[in-house]
């Protein structure tokens, strides 16, 4: 569909892209990914090497600390192929490590800091967290409590983080913490790495209500961190942790997850049957599923523009939050959709062994549930909102 | 950068929009400004603007077209720009023999004659048709039926009408409106543009009336119908576009409760989704023109089709909120914004309505899933 913006050579990188999923992605990995199964740690890590080995997983990274030095439809078309081709999502896969510590450090960090976490990272031996958000402060992250004292040559971290993604499996934690109570909340806010093997760490999961298991909730007990692990000056984390880089964000719109959820649609209609007649041959399935490939092609085209706008050197701005606000939207509106056309066998919990029923039908609340998260997770579709009506439409405060 | 190209496009734009501003009356104001704005449209070149120099045009683009009429939308011109120059006139240029080409277009662009486009058919259940073209002796044809929706029918000089026998090709005449047996029922439609239903009794028209020349005129039929849909949908982001400068003024404006409207988060975040349809709908009106200059029929269906869907929807949803968040004075007839929603149901619903443009989706999908 972005044929119109690509040029011969971008044509053979996206070529590039699919024979590389093609090659390397393992069988099991890909057959665990398309049936919907959970991925363990080790899936994770073997693509990620196999992403380092080809020198794509720091692609995002400043070009002497490897990144790739793509352009922005690269970037975008690397998400999105390797998503029609199989391979894990991109943004779950790689993570806080290689997407913001990695790129984090490289801008703000000191060279020892630099010398110390780097290797790590690229070469896949840490797993990173990301320790943002606390049970009092979501979207409002800037009232944060999770307090950093000076005593000697270590921060003395106390508080609690949560809707930490993977934080069980973690070595290291971005860490946001308040070094100065007295400044404004933005003012007043530091960026630690810390060492998840320190006394004081306590991890907790989180059950979701799709049975499964990725948040936690981290407790720090009067955690030693050294300062020398602090990015950045004292009390300016806040721009350290808000540089999140901008051609990610277009990945925020879902379009090549959107067009596998189509796919899957179409796929389940031809082989599942409901009052004996294949789904496909039922117009009004037929109808609401074209008018949901209607505004997906919407917000495809949304990105092309966009898309074609950075390439003109006009930079994506705050504009961008509608991307998030209708990919997520229409994401749930079509697993509702598609949950409804399956009627009844849509309501037994995932694991339970129904024979006639594909698998992929049995997922498909689960992963319903799951989508949920997606209006409320990296902004919420209310703050996203209250974005462009402050920054785009310049409406009072 | 921009190439030239969108640079003209923005000049273009630019000055269509002053000219509005300043001198253009809409037609419920005056019974005669319609004659005087399509003068005014001539003298400005845009009557010429798809036709090619050869033909006395400027040889613009569906792109160039697309940035023209996104300033009548918002302008509010309910004048039949489209239908008569896009649609029927592009008709005219690509199908015209060359005697009859020469002697319409030309006075056509230079806003001397009108010509309007004749398609709609009404069926209202057994036993009425739609319109028949019988052919007689000597190549020529006898007209019989009716027409409804043709847009500034009974103000125009020229009539092309189509006509589509069961199981075959279309067919396509280009008639004087004041020929024997031809009679017009004029009315306004809801946005106060001028329409027609036309009758045709035993209309008489010789061989070198058909467009066509022999050839199927199928295909240049479907192209036109799709360049016209391709603009409709242009022309529909100019008036979602000044439905909403309008709103966020008045919100902006209008107190209650001791602070501006536009100061409440709900209102804020209803702005917001009126513009993000904006958005999607300028995304797509983008690929369905470019859909139009590559040409590839089916990728043109399709994309023509999905955004003639998605705006109608969208527009829908603009033109509701802009009255809601007005208040009262939304309902009125002295504000504008009414008269926007108004001219977005019209163009919601023609050259092809959403159930229509649905189906045809839906068609060009019939080989299953190749999103």
């Amino acid at each position: 569909m972005i044929d119109s913006l690509l040029s011969e050579e971008d044509i053979s990188f996206r070529d590039e892209l699919r024979a590389f999923v093609r090659d390397r992605l393992p069988d099991e990995l890909r057959s665990k990914v398309d049936s919907g199964q959970e991925l363990l740690k080790d899936d994770y890590v073997s693509w990620q090497r196999i992403l380092a080995d080809r020198g794509w997983l720091t692609a995002t990274w400043p070009t002497g600390y490897g990144g790739t030095g793509w352009s922005v439809i690269r970037h975008y078309l690397f998400e999105e192929e390797l998503a029609m081709a199989g391979a894990p999502p991109v943004g779950l896969t790689l993570g806080v490590g290689p997407r913001l510590a990695g790129p984090v450090i490289c801008r703000y960090g000191n060279e020892e800091q630099k010398a110390r976490f780097l290797p790590g990272i690229q070469r896949v031996r840490n797993w990173w967290c990301q320790g943002y958000s606390e049970p009092d402060a979501g979207s409002d992250l800037a009232s944060l409590r999770t307090r950093a004292v000076i005593d000697g040559g270590d921060y003395v971290v106390s508080g609690a983080k949560t809707w930490s993604s993977y934080a069980h499996w973690a070595d290291l934690m971005c860490c946001l913490a308040r070094t100065d109570p007295g400044a404004k909340p933005q003012a007043g806010i530091s960026f630690l790495v810390v060492d998840m093997r320190s006394p004081g760490v306590t991890v907790r999961p989180i059950r979701g209500i799709n049975g499964r298991h990725f948040f936690n909730e981290i407790f720090l007990e009067e955690v030693r961190v050294p300062s020398s692990n602090r990015i950045g000056g004292e009390n300016r984390g806040w721009e350290v942790a808000k540089a999140l880089l901008e051609h990610e964000r277009l990945g925020a719109a879902r379009v090549a997850e959107t067009k596998k959820l189509l796919k899957l649609a179409w796929s389940i209609s031809k082989e599942y049957r409901l009052e004996g007649d294949l789904l496909e041959n039922d117009p009004a399935f037929r109808r609401t599923l074209h008018q949901l490939e209607i505004d997906a092609r919407a917000v495809e085209q949304t990105v092309v523009r966009f898309l074609g706008e950075s390439e003109a050197g006009k930079p994506l701005g705050p504009e961008i939050s509608m991307l998030k606000i209708r990919g997520t939207e229409l994401y749930q509106e079509i697993l509702d959709f598609l949950c409804d056309a399956v009627g009844l066998d849509a309501l037994p919990e995932e694991n339970a062994a129904r024979s006639g029923v594909p698998e992929h039908v049995r997922r498909l609340n689960a992963h319903r549930l799951y989508a949920r998260g997606f209006t409320i997770a990296a902004g919420s579709s209310e703050i996203q909102r209250n974005i462009l009506a402050k920054q785009v439409l310049g409406l009072p405060a | 950068m921009h190439t030239p190209s969108d640079n003209e496009r923005a000049i273009l734009a630019q000055s269509a929009r002053r000219f509005l501003a300043k001198e253009y009356c809409p037609p419920h104001q005056a019974a005669t400004s319609q004659n005087l704005n399509w003068k005014r449209f001539a003298d400005l070149g845009w009557l010429g603007l798809p036709f090619a120099e050869s033909d006395g045009g400027v040889g613009g683009s569906a792109l160039d077209v697309a940035a023209l009429v996104e300033t009548l939308g918002e302008a509010g011109v309910v004048e039949p720009y489209i239908a008569s120059i896009v649609l029927a006139g592009g008709l005219v240029a690509a199908c015209a023999p060359p005697g009859v080409k020469d002697s319409v277009l030309g006075r056509m662009i230079a806003g001397e004659t009108l010509v309007a486009f004749a398609h709609e058919e009404a069926s209202r259940g057994p036993g009425s048709h739609g319109l028949t073209a019988t052919a007689v002796a000597g190549g020529a044809y006898s007209i019989n039926g009716r027409k409804t929706l043709v847009l500034g029918g009974a103000q125009a000089d020229w009539l092309v009408v189509t006509a589509k026998p069961a199981g075959k090709d279309a067919l396509c005449f280009l008639i004087p409106t004041r020929l024997e047996g031809v009679e017009a029922f004029a009315y306004r439609l809801s946005d106060g543009s001028l329409a027609a239903d036309l009758a045709f009794h035993d209309v008489s028209v010789g061989r070198s009336a058909a467009l066509g020349m022999g050839r199927s005129i199928q295909p240049a039929l479907e192209e036109m119908l799709d360049r016209a849909a391709a603009a409709a949908c242009a022309e529909t982001i100019g008036v979602m576009q000044a439905a909403f400068s309008q709103t966020i003024a008045y919100c902006n404006m209008r107190r209650q409760f001791g602070r501006q409207l536009s100061g409440f988060q709900v209102l804020q975040h209803r702005l917001v989704d009126m513009w993000i349809a904006i958005q999607e709908s300028r995304s797509m009106a983008n690929w369905a023109a470019a859909s139009v200059l590559q040409s590839e029929p089916v990728a043109r269906r399709r994309a023509v089709s999905a955004a003639k869907v998605k705006i109608a929807s969208s527009a829908r949803f603009v033109g509701q909120q802009a009255i809601q968040l007005h208040g009262a004075i939304g309902i009125t007839e002295e504000l504008a914004v009414g008269h926007h929603y108004k001219r977005l149901e019209v163009l919601g619903a023609l050259y092809g309505t959403t159930r229509y443009h649905l189906d045809r989706y839906e068609k060009t999908r019939a080989d299953g899933f190749g999103y």
